[in-house]
């Protein structure tokens, strides 16, 4: 399963990826902003997106609207520093399915998203 | 500023630290300011706020600190061209985190880095700023906040 990290900051990227320890994720990719993100997906179309919410170029909330349009199946999990509810409001009425504040620590994103693998795999059945 | 507002970003930094970085934090005494004369070091993070309230946040380190806090959070090894992107990334976090206190009327910005000392920092009249000295693993920084 591949697996697109979108987040302005390489610390972060690489926290995220090293933090994983799901084994059906098996392939990375990584974006700086909301329009990166959208070039990668279009051609990528991975199942699962990390998203961070304050970027330049365009924020998470609008990219996740991109990324559902082209891929209504899409898993993405918000993953940001912004901790109020209407913040989490907005980005899940864009699409998004769950939502992880920072700072997290590895249990609490591998909890995250397994959790979204989970709902994602009893709706399909 | 109230002294609570103060204390939601000293929370935040507590947080972020325990959290993400881990070791050891101590955190002196938040102080009020009205003088130009706040903490500047080697690299600082600085983050815009708007909305509801005016001015901005930043938190000012050194290389050295940064270097380790790098190799706190897992990477393999000190690279100086993450410096500038590890401290706009906390500033963030912390920042950000204060909205769960302060409702989304608090705006920040995308974080600009700013590296090397400055002589000082001017900020407008009649905002007030909130110095909250730290200690990371024997390293000193500061965070400041600078609110209408």
């Amino acid at each position: 399963m591949k697996m697109l990290i979108v987040d302005d900051s390489t610390v972060m990227q690489r926290k995220i990826q090293r933090s994983i320890t799901l084994e059906q994720i098996t392939d990375f990719l990584t974006a700086s902003n909301g329009l990166e993100a959208v070039e990668i997906f279009k051609q990528e179309l991975p199942e699962l997106v990390t998203m961070d919410l304050t970027m330049p170029e365009m924020d998470g909330v609008e990219c996740v609207k991109h990324l559902v349009e082209i891929k209504p199946d899409v898993l993405i999990l918000v993953i940001s520093s912004l901790s109020d509810k209407a913040t989490t409001i907005q980005a899940m009425k864009n699409g998004a399915k769950g939502f992880l504040t920072k700072p997290f620590d590895d249990e609490q994103i591998n909890n995250a998203l397994e959790e979204l693998l989970d709902e994602a795999q009893s709706d399909a059945s | 500023m109230k002294d609570s507002e103060l204390q939601i970003f000293v929370d935040s930094l507590r947080y972020y630290f325990a959290t993400n970085i881990g070791g050891t934090l101590d955190v002196a005494p938040a102080y009020h300011t009205e003088s130009n004369e706040t903490p500047a070091s080697e690299y600082t993070g600085i983050i815009g706020v708007s909305g509801d309230k005016q001015g901005c946040i930043y938190l000012t380190a050194t290389k050295d600190m940064l270097g380790q806090v790098l190799l706190a959070m897992g990477e393999p090894e000190i690279d100086p061209s993450l410096f500038n992107d590890v401290i706009g990334e906390i500033t963030n976090t912390v920042s950000g985190n204060a909205r769960k206190v302060l409702g989304p009327g608090f705006m920040i910005s995308v974080p600009i880095v700013v590296t090397g000392r400055p002589e000082y920092i001017h900020f407008p009249r009649n905002y007030d700023i909130g110095v909250v000295p730290f200690v990371w693993n024997g390293h000193k920084a500061s965070l400041v906040v600078c609110l209408q």
